[in-house]
């Protein structure tokens, strides 16, 4: 896959990077201004919303909240330096970088700040600021959105099969997951090793709920692991092996182009069935692919054996259809 | 792998499919113990009726290059490979060639059977 903007980027990659140098700084800030006012332990746990059954020395408070916020202000900006790093991995170190730099300055806030503020540890009811803790791991998506964002423009697909007027194509191949195929029969262990102990004692209800989550997990993972990728008059869909349960569809009218490329699962979101703003993915590891954009703007990808032949029937298959069959008298034979 | 039938051809349409399967098994984009689309798909995707798809199936069986299991579907045979293919097709040579000498199947058996014994 090829990335173009990357000379241009250069500065948000950096800006990404100094972002997360945010929370180190807030957390360095605050430490100059209230140290000769903390006192010698800060409030750090709290098991309510009420008063604090947790202390920790302001020292061992601030070192925590130091190197939590430090670290990974430093590893984001090695990354953003490293120009060779594709935008999507850059995305995701600085953007989990930031959520736990996020997270570091947020808890070391809530313990100094409220301390400060209710005079004494003891005091320093937590409240409302406990969604604030919470959500200061939000801070991730700072840098994430200032790093470039990945662009997945590559050469569209432009070969046609040639079908004669009276010809249909269809392409079939199946794609597999060994890691996918042998995790049904893992989670079935970690199942009985789990819940049968529950049956047997009698709790009937943690046994069934349990079970029936793990089991219904393992029932998803078993049904993408062995897929069948399909290209014909009905457009590309891909059906599960196992019952034959069709888990996507995308219509020959709603195909906008197809790429041919080699995907990467950072690039995806990871193995197995991912979905994402605007785009989703089968992705059984790294390799041969096809990207579909939809008439709708989304981009579907799917790891594939052979991609170019199914590309090129797709193609050759929608202008069949865009044309309401009229193309049909001109076309070549080629057979 | 790509399937394609043409209704305007002189070739019934079970032969395309089969000559297909062959070309594919020789050019190694079926492997042996690839597992071919089922029938019924196959058809509803060729616009075919399933028995034609079916037909040439048994004929590919016949020939020992895919394999059916009742309710599993068709695979490529394991032992099928361009050997095997080139075979099928001098069996097919030397039945034609016999045929128009007026002999019958089992004159070809006794005669294939004493060239292995010389």
């Amino acid at each position: 896959m090829t990335e173009v903007q990357q000379r241009t980027s250069v500065t948000r990659r950096i800006a990404a990077g100094m972002a997360g140098l945010l929370p180190l700084g807030v957390v360095a800030a605050t430490w100059l201004t209230w140290h000769d006012r903390l006192p010698a332990e800060l409030a750090s746990h709290w098991s309510g919303t009420g008063e604090p059954d947790g202390f920790t020395s302001t020292g061992a408070a601030l070192t925590l909240g130091l190197l939590l916020t430090g670290i990974p202000a430093v590893i984001g900006i090695i990354a953003a330096f490293i120009p060779s790093l594709r935008p999507a991995l850059l995305r995701g170190i600085v953007g989990f970088a930031g959520m736990v730099s996020g997270m570091g300055a947020g808890t070391w806030l809530i313990s100094a700040g409220l301390t400060l503020q209710a005079g004494s540890a003891e005091q320093a009811v937590l409240g409302w600021w406990l969604a604030a803790l919470m959500a200061s791991f939000l801070f991730g998506a700072l840098p994430y959105f200032i790093a470039p964002k990945p662009k997945f423009t590559t050469t569209m697909h432009q070969t046609r099969i040639q079908l004669g007027a009276n010809e249909s194509g269809a392409w079939s191949k199946t794609i597999t997951s060994k890691v996918l195929l042998c995790l049904p029969v893992v989670l079935l262990a970690v199942t009985a090793i789990m819940f049968i102990p529950a049956f047997t004692d009698g709790e009937l209800s943690t046994f069934w709920m349990g079970g029936g989550t793990m089991l219904l997990s393992t029932v998803i993972v078993a049904l993408i692991a062995h897929m069948q990728v399909t290209v014909d008059w009905r457009g590309l869909r891909i059906v599960s092996t196992l019952g034959r349960i069709p888990l996507k569809r995308i219509r020959l009218e709603d195909i906008a182009a197809v790429e041919v490329t080699e995907l990467r699962p950072s690039e995806w979101g990871g193995w197995g069935y991912r979905v994402m703003p605007g785009r989703s993915a089968l992705i059984m590891g790294a390799g041969p692919g096809l990207i579909v954009t939809t008439t709708g703007q989304k981009q579907f990808a799917v790891t594939v054996a052979d991609p170019e032949t199914a590309a090129s029937l797709l193609l050759a298959l929608r202008d069949r259809t865009d044309d309401g069959g009229t193309r049909h008298a001109g076309s070549a034979q080629t057979v | 792998m790509l399937f394609r039938v043409d209704a305007a051809s002189t070739v019934s349409l079970a032969d395309q499919i089969a000559v297909q399967v062959r070309a594919g098994v020789v050019d190694g984009s079926l492997v042996p113990g690839e597992r071919l689309p089922p029938a019924r798909d196959l058809a509803t995707a060729l616009h075919i009726n399933m028995h034609t798809v079916l037909r040439s199936y048994k004929q590919l069986r016949d020939e020992g290059i895919i394999e059916m299991r009742q309710g599993r579907g068709a695979f490529v045979s394991l032992d099928a490979g361009p050997g095997l293919l080139r075979l099928t097709e001098m069996a097919q040579q030397l039945l034609a060639e016999a045929r128009k000498l007026g002999m019958t199947q089992q004159d070809l058996v006794r005669i294939i059977g004493g060239v292995a014994k010389a």
